[in-house]
């Protein structure tokens, strides 16, 4: 009996010893720069030197500030193509499951996109589409009158769209399908028997066995992609349109990098830090709360 | 396997003329930047999406002259090397510990890892520059290296703990019996089990530190330090630059990890399915 | 058991001799006695032009004093700002920085070496409104902190051939508006791009155009900008801003086959002889060398800016001043060597290169100047020089401008009046 306890112990303590690097270097490196953007956001700081203490001035201009508020708006329409972001993944993923051909050619190709990087993605979109780029080429050897009157990038209503089809969509359809596909392979099959002897359709037995089976796949993608828009965007629209045109494509997180980095308003850029954490606090409740469920966490 | 006859679906056919319009839209980016390459400015200036007429080759040439790729590439392979050594021996231990042993506050460390997790670049990096200066980390691949690994291993932590998690305890209850210590039932019996995810990680991973930029920007202004995203970034001069020669120094980047994904799709691709399993 | 730890062992002296060698990766060879090692960043370095100019005037340099070696840096132009405040901010900065004569650098003032009593004996060599935009209060006499490589304005070019194919006289005055705007209808109607402009990404174009248009319409007083005396609410900003948006709804500026072009492209296709118009630069780029170069001095033709009716002052050039300069960083450690190296950069035979090499114009007044479209660009800017719109401007403030040039001028989303509201609103919040 007293071994079994030194034992516990002994696990614990062990366990403790394992998990001390990654702990010191999360403390120092994320933790302690999370948290002290709380305090810089009530000071006037360029990034380097002193802070001036300033109260809740930041705050009070973060209200009027219309960047602001584009920024909230744009974050409001990339969350909206989300949901597509997943279901077209899963289609497929459906599709697939049954055996496709060129199956192989297709998986290595969609995956390339996330290979290649938003970085690089971002700059040859940005060209591609581009009003004097080759799409426009393209569009008028087709014929398309006025070909060079379409501007994807260059006008607000459109941009936010193409930005949200590309990272939303586009940027994690291979990853997407790779996933699902994995999460279907550990469906029972004879559920599907089941549902056809009671004389359900392909699309039937798609809402009523595979969605329901993966549903904590879906839950679980449904959490990275909240991260994704609201804390991994930040190369892509720099390199894609820089928030642009006007600031139809700014986001919480480009604007900490415009306010903060380029223009040195560091103490008003924490402001909108202290914003996006309250933002990233719950997606990380939600994605705990699927964790639980899930009955990851023994 | 299926018992059902296969009927022809003609969701099928649309998916299909998808896929290969995914397809076409994947490969696109590549194709254009490889064409663009080879032409001149001039050429590239009337003609976009054409081949070019003339292949020419100084745009290359440019590249390679006004960077010290090679200085650069070293630069990139040591700090990723060691930065995955590093990453990889964190991850494993702290996910091993997370998805198979047992202790007070498990949930709560695992809570707050993933919490920390998500955050942006944008919101640490002007204090990380801060105490790495505090701390004489400024200008070293080192400090590099510690701030590479403790952004990036929340995330490598948690796919290794969802996989541990699956491997049955009594792997290790025998060896513990016999009293082995942590690090034998880390290194010596669960890491072997776990080499396929690890490699997954390790490939994940590196490609994360390759194309790395915001960091290295910040800390690293000597340019004999320089890894490669960083050396490219200095290519742009102050109203931009053509596009061939862009072309040609995104190819550049962009060989390795290409060339990396080529011989490890499979590993890759396996990578993906953490965490979707339930249970 | 013994095995684990020779293994462990041998882990943990690789691991050391791995930190060890990245620690020491960073530091510097030690120079030996008298040797002086200058270290220089610059982000203009990479660019084939301009950086071969300047590695020519190093090798110059350091033939003439061989004690010293030149450590010549690029760095990235789009960062360059945070990487500058990073490496000062952390105390390991160079000895000498290149930089914009705006605010971008004066942020950073602190960690500027004064240079007044460096620079009294060879002060007179160079123009006086350089001095006064590489001072951090710009005042030509006190307060320098920059030595200025190149003179930059902004003006109008113009090909007198194209002009002439659409049936326009090249030699007419083109300042004049209605004459000006007659030639753009006539290239119109021939098919020729009327005016070129590079505002793919960055709308430089609109910027460069405006900066013509204002230097007529607030001349000296172009300065309110910097302090909230002038402001976009002002009958002549807004009657800037019409006038430059007919270019655009009058479909003057290049709409056929490279549309939005980048900045760079669209110097390409004015160099290659499409278009009769472009808003370019004195020095650096987009200027009298690469377009006299391009297509023949004799076709190239020069304004300053367009004289409007309701234009305060006519034919003003607009004229920064200083538009590079170079700084030393206080705690350089090589503070006598920086400054006699930037003083030999812009005299003699370094300037000369410089200024026969990329064409920018180096604010020495005993510069020979031997090209006519040179002189008669140097004469506009040394007798009719204003300041420059764009660098009175809160840094922050000028990278939002652009954002919205691009939702006014480029997307057509909003009106005038909407536009110069935000602007206004802008302005004001980063006073």
């Amino acid at each position: 009996m007293l071994k079994k306890k030194m034992m516990i112990q002994q696990e614990q303590s062990d366990a403790y010893i394992l998990l001390l690097p990654l702990l010191l270097l999360m403390v120092v490196f994320i933790v302690y720069p999370v948290l002290a953007n709380f305090y810089y956001s009530l000071t006037t700081w360029k990034g380097f030197g002193t802070e001036i203490w300033v109260g809740l001035k930041n705050y009070r201009r973060v209200f009027h500030d219309d960047k602001f508020w584009y920024s909230l708006k744009n974050l409001g329409v990339l969350v909206l193509y989300i949901p597509i972001g997943i279901f077209i993944p899963l289609l497929i993923a459906a599709i697939l499951r049954e055996g496709l051909k060129g199956w192989m050619f297709f998986r290595s190709v969609i995956y390339l996109p996330t290979i290649l990087g938003y970085v690089i993605l971002g700059t040859l979109f940005s060209i591609i589409l581009s009003q004097s780029g080759p799409l426009t080429e393209m569009l008028k050897m087709m014929g398309v009158e006025d070909a060079n009157k379409i501007n994807l990038l260059g006008q607000s209503r459109s941009a936010i769209h193409v930005v949200a089809l590309l990272f939303v969509v586009f940027s994690k359809l291979g990853f997407g399908c790779i996933y699902f596909l994995a999460a279907m392979s550990s469906i029972d099959s004879s559920l599907y028997d089941a549902a056809a002897i009671d004389g359900a359709g392909w699309w039937q037995r798609f809402f009523s066995v595979t969605v329901p089976s993966i549903s904590f796949s879906m839950q679980f993608f449904l959490v990275l992609s909240f991260i994704e828009v609201f804390a991994r965007m930040y190369s892509f629209i720099y390199t894609l349109t820089y928030g642009g045109p006007g600031f139809a494509t700014y986001t919480l997180e480009f604007g900490i990098y415009r306010q903060g980095f380029q223009a040195f308003k560091m103490g008003y850029a924490s402001s909108w830090a202290v914003i996006l954490f309250v933002f990233c606090s719950l997606i990380a409740a939600l994605q705990i709360n699927i964790l639980k469920k899930g009955d990851q966490l023994k | 396997m299926r018992t059902i006859a296969k009927r022809w679906n003609p969701a099928k056919t649309v998916i299909y003329i998808f896929l290969i319009f995914i397809t076409f839209i994947s490969l696109y980016p590549i194709f254009f930047a490889f064409i663009s390459s080879f032409k001149s400015t001039a050429e590239y200036t009337f003609s976009k999406t054409a081949l070019p007429d003339q292949w020419i080759w100084s745009n290359y040439a440019y590249v390679f002259r006004n960077l010290k790729i090679a200085r650069y590439m070293f630069n990139s392979a040591l700090t990723v090397t060691v930065g995955m050594t590093l990453y990889i021996i964190v991850c494993n231990a702290a996910g091993f510990a997370l998805g198979m042993l047992r202790f007070k506050y498990k949930l709560t460390i695992f809570s707050f890892i993933l919490f920390f997790q998500i955050f942006p670049q944008m919101v640490i990096a002007s204090q990380v520059y801060r105490i790495c200066s505090k701390i004489g980390l400024m200008n070293s691949h080192l400090g590099l290296v510690l701030v590479w690994v403790a952004y990036f291993a929340p995330f490598g932590t948690y796919i290794m703990s969802t996989y541990y998690a699956t491997i049955p305890r009594s792997l290790i209850e025998s060896a513990r019996i016999d009293g082995a210590n942590v690090f034998q039932q880390l290194f010596k019996i669960m890491m072997p089990v776990a080499i396929p995810m690890v490699g997954t990680i390790a490939i994940v991973g590196s490609l994360a530190m390759w194309t790395e930029l915001p960091f290295s920007l910040l800390l690293i202004q000597d340019p004999s330090l320089r890894p490669l995203s960083l050396g490219l970034a200095v290519l742009k001069g102050e109203h931009g630059i053509p596009i061939p020669t862009l072309s040609a120094a995104i190819l550049v980047s962009a060989a390795i990890p290409l060339i990396l994904y080529f011989f490890f799709q499979n590993k890759i691709h396996m990578g993906s399915t953490a965490g979707s399993v339930k249970g | 058991m013994l095995k684990m730890k020779k293994i462990g062992f041998m882990v943990l002296i690789g691991m050391v001799i791995s930190c060890v060698s990245l620690l020491a990766g960073g530091e510097q060879e030690s120079s030996a006695d008298e040797k002086v090692t200058l270290t220089v960043w610059d982000f203009k370095y990479s660019e084939e032009v301009v950086g071969s100019a300047l590695k020519d005037m190093d090798t110059l340099y350091m033939t003439a004093n061989p004690n010293v070696e030149i450590i010549h840096v690029a760095q990235p132009h789009d960062n360059y700002y945070e990487i500058l405040a990073a490496a000062m901010g952390s105390g390991t900065g160079p000895d000498v920085i290149m930089a914009h004569t705006d605010q971008r650098i004066w942020n950073m003032d602190e960690f500027l070496l004064p240079l007044d009593s460096y620079i009294a004996d060879w002060k007179d060599d160079i123009s006086d409104s350089a001095w006064a935009a590489s001072s951090s209060t710009r005042e030509s006499d006190r307060n320098i902190k920059l030595v200025p490589l190149t003179a930059q304005g902004l003006g109008i070019y113009y090909n007198k051939a194209n002009l002439e194919k659409a049936g326009v006289d090249p030699e007419d005055d083109f300042s004049d508006w209605n004459t000006f705007l007659a030639a753009c209808e006539k290239m119109k109607s021939a098919g020729i791009p009327a005016v070129v402009m590079g505002n793919g990404g960055q709308p430089y174009g609109v910027d460069f155009a405006y900066r013509t248009f204002l230097a007529n319409f607030y001349g000296p007083e172009l300065t309110g900008f910097s302090d909230g005396t002038a402001n976009f609410t002002d009958d002549a900003f807004i009657e800037a801003s019409r006038i430059l948006k007919t270019l655009f709804t009058k479909e003057y500026v290049i709409t056929e086959n490279a549309t939005m072009p980048y900045f760079m492209d669209a110097i390409e296709i004015f160099k290659a002889g499409e278009g009769g118009f472009f808003f370019g630069l004195t020095s650096d780029i987009a200027h009298w060398k690469d377009f006299g170069d391009a297509f023949g001095y004799d076709n190239l033709g020069y304004l300053p800016s367009i004289n409007s009716a309701k234009a305060k002052y006519r034919d003003r050039q607009s004229n920064q001043g200083a538009g590079i300069g170079f700084a030393v960083i206080k705690n350089s450690e090589n503070i006598e060597t920086a400054v006699d190296y930037l003083k030999e950069y812009v005299h003699g035979e370094s300037a000369n290169l410089f200024l026969t090499r990329t064409g920018a114009i180096v604010p020495n007044k005993n510069l020979p100047i031997e090209n006519e479209s040179l002189a008669e660009v140097v004469g506009f800017m040394s007798n009719n020089g204003v300041p420059d719109f764009y660098v009175q401007l809160d840094a922050a403030f000028g990278a939002e401008l652009y954002n919205y040039f691009q939702l006014f001028f480029l997307a057509d989303e909003i009106t005038l009046n909407e536009y110069i509201e935000k602007t206004q609103k802008a302005y004001e919040q980063n006073l």
